[in-house]
């Protein structure tokens, strides 16, 4: 299928470097032009790390020319700028983690490094990781490559902009409430949210412990799949992740279609969408059946309970984690970041723990019910379209609650439940901006939402979209 | 400028931000109230949780088809 005007996928990438036919130089110096220019735009990057980039770069062409065949080698990502590494420093987004020095390096970004992938700099994102938005006090919002007036989504702000704009091939966010899939799905991008507790956060700058994951932004499901392989698995230095195996890449994609059961749920369990999502959505099984998916109808249990509980554990954590600095350096805090936070404090600790006893049978009955007889649910992700920065702009406290509920009134469930999502691109609307469903599935069934996706990229012809630069 | 409270073990914010606060706790706790009851018995999370993932996996998850 011939595809203009479209961006090279990071599995594209590989191949063409495991050819010959490009280098990690050529590559990098791609990337770092494309940055200075859209960097003015969009404001991804909070840190661009051009030289040491461009060192790497030619480090990992010198071990590709001596038979080196790992799996990102050469590869120019970048991350979310809340992963610890050794003897430097990471914002959080924030104005007060900057001052701290990393003691040792985040598990996945140890992974990434030992796959060979290099990184181009430090990506934005909302203060502490917390916003929806994907607005920044500190370091200026993020704006969306599609039409810079419009949010990104967050809290991975910067790896959505980054990604769908074309100056990494990939990047790594976090998903406590919809961190991955909001970016991802405001951007135009896939968004995997693994299962709770198939990537380590260890070295992962918490927002939530109970519903922190880690994950990446790609333009691809393949790329997704490449930097999911890498990441995921058991890690000692996380004794929440689990021991079960992690397939290959290439197996993450191979899962056959034909006679999978995707269900779609009927009775907007999210509130009402807007229309020309409902079309994309309707649109979209349409294609998944063409490639033998077997579409059929499915319920889920009520989920409002499910984002109150994610609330109740998100807010009461994050007020532990941040008590101390919100006593003693209230004004270092974006206001709506410090009001986000305040409720932690007046929430009884039986209603955290409630909620916290009961998530392991909860999940066991939504499974029951939404898994009885489908292998996945395409499900909306968000229920608007993709809201202006002026729209989000965040004035007043119960403004801002309202907002946020809005934007992740469908994805904050699914960290409550620990199951993983596939934020996936289903096109443009008719103002150019990004449409998109999330799809969700048993845990540790990532390989199922992968073969999904690669298997609708296949046949739709606007993923890899590039947006254009501004003038 | 309105006076602010000490709440909270050392937060500063106005009586009416503190009502505020109050009112989002309670709507979060009737929340989950409305829904989520637990049973009675051991909860040692997060490890009762994983063991319900693991549990919620189709044998192979991750694996082979």
């Amino acid at each position: 299928m011939s595809r203009p005007n479209r961006l090279q996928s990071l599995a594209e990438l590989m191949a063409d470097m495991e050819a010959g036919r490009i280098s990690s130089v050529e590559a990098t110096e791609d990337m770092l032009r494309r940055m200075e220019a859209w960097q003015p735009h969009i404001n991804a990057f909070i840190r661009i790390d051009g030289d040491a980039a461009m060192d790497a770069a030619r480090a990992a062409d010198s071990a590709r020319a001596n038979g080196d065949t790992r799996p990102l080698l050469g590869a120019p990502l970048a991350h979310k700028d809340m992963f610890m590494r050794a003897g430097e420093r990471s914002s959080g987004g924030s104005a007060i983690l900057g001052d701290l020095e990393g003691e040792d390096t985040a598990t996945v970004i140890e992974r990434l490094n030992a796959a060979g992938a290099i990184e181009t700099g430090r990506l934005n994102m909302s203060e502490f990781a917390a916003g929806p938005t994907g607005h920044n006090a500190h370091y200026g919002h993020a704006r969306n490559p599609w039409n810079p007036d419009h949010i990104t989504g967050g809290s991975s702000s910067g790896s959505g902009a980054s990604v769908a704009a074309g100056v990494v091939y990939g990047a790594l966010g976090s998903d406590t409430g919809g961190s991955i899939r909001l970016p991802a799905i405001m951007c135009g991008l896939f968004g995997l949210k693994p299962t709770y507790g198939a990537v380590s956060r260890y070295g992962a700058m918490p927002r939530a412990w109970s519903l922190d994951t880690v994950g990446p932004l790609t333009r691809s499901a393949v790329d997704a799949a490449l930097i999911y392989a890498a990441i995921a698995g058991y890690d000692p230095k996380d004794p929440t992740t689990s021991r079960r195996a992690i397939p290959d890449w290439r197996r993450l994609i191979d899962q056959p279609l034909k006679g999978l059961k995707l269900a779609h749920v009927p009775g907007e369990p999210f509130g009402a969408v807007d229309a020309e999502t409902h079309a994309a959505h309707m649109a979209a099984l349409k294609t998944f059946e063409s490639l033998g998916c077997e579409i059929i109808e499915a319920t889920i249990p009520d989920c409002a309970p499910l984002y109150s509980a994610a609330d109740a554990i998100s807010k009461s954590e994050a007020a532990a984690l941040h008590g101390r600095w919100m006593r003693e350096r209230p004004d270092d805090y974006a206001t709506h970041v410090y009001s986000r936070t305040e409720a932690g404090f007046a929430i009884p600790a039986t209603v955290y723990l409630e909620a916290q006893a009961a998530r392991g049978q909860v999940v066991r009955a939504f499974c029951a019910q939404a898994f009885a007889e489908a292998d996945a649910l395409l499900l909306p992700s968000i229920t608007m379209p993709v809201p202006s920065i002026a729209e989000t702009d965040e004035a007043q406290p119960g403004a801002i609650l309202e907002m946020v509920a809005g934007i992740t009134r469908a994805t904050r469930p699914f960290n409550y439940l620990g199951l993983p999502g596939l934020a996936t691109p289903l096109g443009l609307s008719s103002k150019g901006l990004p449409l998109s469903c999330q799809l969700i599935a048993r845990p540790f069934q990532e390989r199922t939402l992968l073969s999904l996706g690669h298997g609708y990229e296949q046949a739709a012809d606007h993923i890899g979209a590039a947006p254009a630069l501004p003038s | 400028m309105a006076e602010k409270l000490d709440v909270y073990g050392g937060l500063k914010m106005t009586a009416e931000r503190a009502a505020e606060v109050q009112a989002e706790a309670e709507r979060i706790r009737s929340g989950v109230a409305s829904a989520i009851t637990p049973q009675f018995g051991f909860y040692d999370e997060p490890s009762h949780f994983l063991k319900a993932l693991e549990d919620c996996a189709e044998p192979g998850d991750g694996e082979d088809a």
